[in-house]
């Protein structure tokens, strides 16, 4: 029972409203910005998914609705059945438990007054792990060791700005992963940090996951990154899932334009490989009145007239990898 | 032929209690439309390096050596003579322009401002017309004259500052990390953009960034840098296909590839040494997966392998 938790969401939205100038000087207009538009997957224990994108494409905001940061506006987030909002209700600590996030930036996470000793103890002492102060002393040193920040005592009576990014964030991952949470959110969890820790954090995060078999969101612009650490892998262009499925079936086999894009754009190391990026205009526009066609379709480079028409309907490419594009079936084209 | 020679170049910090040396002993030459891209993680002293090139370095910093700019040496110009190098043959665009704009002046007055500073006989409209020209040449469009930089998304307001970098026909641009705060498909979008600038206007270009794969894709050498010191350095095939100091191997390998086998990811254990401190031997020795003893007490000289290119190590003799 323990192990088999799933996350399913389903159609969930989150709109913000915006005061816009409107024609008339004096007047403000309503506009609604779909950050989230429709969002729908299913999470299994032990699985970790990389959500990959632009910025502006929704995927923090994802983020923050998967941890009750921010309220959605329609559609439901079920865990094993029981939506969030029951959840809240019945013990919020017990859902606060359940799913956890790991931030971009490691200087932001933590009370700059408080050191890390501090830090790690409010924390269990919060959720009640551990009785006496002691206890909680011990599970935190073995925690600490796990993870190879060693000696342990070096590193309690620091304070966060005496640590070097790489470490904080280490400290910020063992942090939520004390609560034994069964899932982890982590939005940017490397993109703050040299390329040569990277790796490290990466690493860690793969282990701790994978030795209490949380299922893992990985939130990433770095498509390199995300292909090393994800099983399954979403692509979100303003507030919709483009495409989905297994991750080298997605990377190495990209069916919607847009992922064809971000693939092609992203930046190899190797350089007898001639990459060819194809090129689109512009940068993601901000989610208000999109459609009634492809929301890409304005940047695509081979929009035809359906796709300003129609939202392309979610086709199955391959086992499990699914992309919404007209061009897929080309029979639907015409 | 030689645009800029780097020789000996050191930089140290001073202050009260310690002085760190932030950039030891670096030399290296760059031609005429040349493109050298430096890597090193935080702290190696990328951004020290060019910054000693345009004096913008604060007080407390003493810089050695010598850098020769078309036969000048740079660092013994005086002021007056420094500033009309400054912007008209060298200039620099940094990582975040959001902080270089003036959040209360209109782009175009700002560009104006900037360019009658460096030409003051030009008359207003023959400015407006150049500044046009100019955001023409970085893909902006003409309505980004009157806007203001908060109106700007990233990856416009770093064009902005391309195009002011771009303004007197620099002979040499640095890019301090000019697209690490952008999106995939931006930093593609402005990388292609440069390297067409770049043919057009014959600039040679330095470019600061701890991403490999930016560098790899985009200039035609790289030198890597590693706590002041220059470990590294070559054509960016060389390097990158056949790296010789570890330092530069670890890199390389702490990046994951995005086709074929999901390889180790190995990360470079340990931290940078602390730079205050006087040490011994190769600066590297404590990260170092293959140090031998000779390492601990020998500082590695620069060897010299083929191609012009340099390595600091103590097995790069031809040993290795």
């Amino acid at each position: 029972m323990e192990n088999n938790y799933t996350l399913e969401i389903t159609d969930v939205f989150k709109h913000y409203t915006q005061r816009i100038k409107g024609k008339n000087r004096f007047r403000s207009v309503k506009k609604t910005v779909k950050a989230v538009d429709g969002i729908s997957f299913e999470l299994k224990s032990g699985e970790i998914m990389g959500i990959i994108g632009e910025s502006g494409c929704g995927k923090s905001t994802l983020a923050k609705l998967l941890t009750n940061l921010e309220q959605p506006t329609g559609g439901k987030i079920l865990f094993n059945g029981v939506s969030s909002e029951e959840m809240l209700k019945n013990d919020r600590l017990q859902y606060k438990r359940m799913i956890q996030m790991v931030f971009q930036n490691p200087f932001d996470t933590f009370d700059p007054r408080n050191n890390i000793d501090k830090i790690i103890d409010e924390t269990l002492k919060l959720h009640s792990i551990g009785k006496t102060r002691d206890e909680r002393a011990s599970i935190t040193q073995d925690a600490m060791e796990k993870v190879g920040l060693t000696p342990v005592d070096d590193y309690l009576h620091r304070f966060p700005h005496e640590l070097s990014g790489g470490q904080l964030q280490r400290i910020s991952i063992l942090r939520a992963m004390l609560l034994r949470p069964k899932f982890l959110v982590a939005d940017e969890p490397v993109s703050m940090l040299d390329v040569s820790v990277r790796a490290e954090i990466i690493k860690m995060l793969q282990e701790q996951v994978r030795n209490l078999n949380t299922a893992l969101v990985f939130i990433s612009h770095d498509i390199n990154t995300t292909r090393y650490i994800s099983d399954k892998i979403v692509v979100m262009y303003l507030g919709r899932i483009v495409e989905s499925g297994i991750t080298d079936s997605v990377l190495h086999n990209p069916a919607h334009p847009y992922t064809k894009t971000l693939i092609s754009n992203c930046a190899s190391i190797d350089i007898l490989e001639k990459s060819n990026p194809i090129k689109i205009e512009g940068e993601p526009p901000t989610p208000i009145d999109n459609g009634p066609g492809c929301y890409f379709a304005p940047r695509c480079y081979m929009s035809k007239d359906k796709c300003f028409k129609e939202y392309p309907e979610k086709t199955e490419i391959e086992q499990g990898h699914f992309a919404s594009c007209h061009f897929i079936n080309r029979d639907n084209l015409n | 032929m030689k645009l800029l020679s780097i020789k000996n170049e050191s930089v140290v910090y001073r202050s009260k209690t310690k002085n760190v040396l932030a950039v030891n002993n670096v030399s290296f030459d760059i031609d005429k439309q040349d493109s050298v891209g430096i890597v090193g993680e935080s702290g190696s002293g990328k951004s020290t390096l060019a910054l000693a090139l345009l004096k913008l370095l604060p007080k407390n910093a003493d810089v050695t050596g010598e850098v020769l700019f078309e036969d000048k040496d740079l660092l013994k110009l005086s002021t007056d003579e420094f500033n009309d190098l400054r912007w008209k043959e060298i200039s620099i665009v940094f990582q975040k322009s959001m902080n270089s704009l003036s959040p209360i002046h209109r782009i175009g007055s700002q560009m104006a401002d900037i360019y009658t500073i460096h030409d003051g006989s030009a008359d207003s409209d023959e400015v407006k017309g150049k500044i046009i020209n100019l955001l023409e040449m970085v893909n902006l469009p003409t309505r980004v004259y009157t806007m203001y930089p908060h109106e700007l998304s990233g990856g416009m307001m770093q064009r902005v500052s391309i195009a002011l970098s771009l303004m007197h026909n620099p002979k040499l641009i640095i890019m301090d990390e000019a697209t690490t705060a952008l999106d995939v498909i931006t930093q593609g979008q402005i990388l292609n953009e440069i390297a067409e600038l770049e043919k057009k206007l014959k600039i040679a270009r330095i470019m600061i960034s701890h991403d490999m794969s930016v560098v790899a894709n985009t200039c035609r050498k790289i030198a890597v840098m590693y706590a002041g010191y220059l470990v590294e350095f070559g054509l960016v095939e060389d390097v990158i296909l056949n790296p010789k100091h570890p330092y530069t191997k670890g890199l390389l390998k702490s990046f994951p590839p995005l086709k074929g086998e999901k390889g180790e990811l190995r990360s470079i254990p340990g931290y940078l040494p602390d730079l205050s401190i006087p040490h011994e031997g190769c600066i590297f020795k404590d990260r170092c997966p293959q140090k031998e003893n000779i390492c601990l007490y020998t500082a590695p000289k620069t060897h010299i392998v083929e191609n012009g290119r340099k390595v600091m190590c103590n097995f790069a003799g031809g040993d290795c």
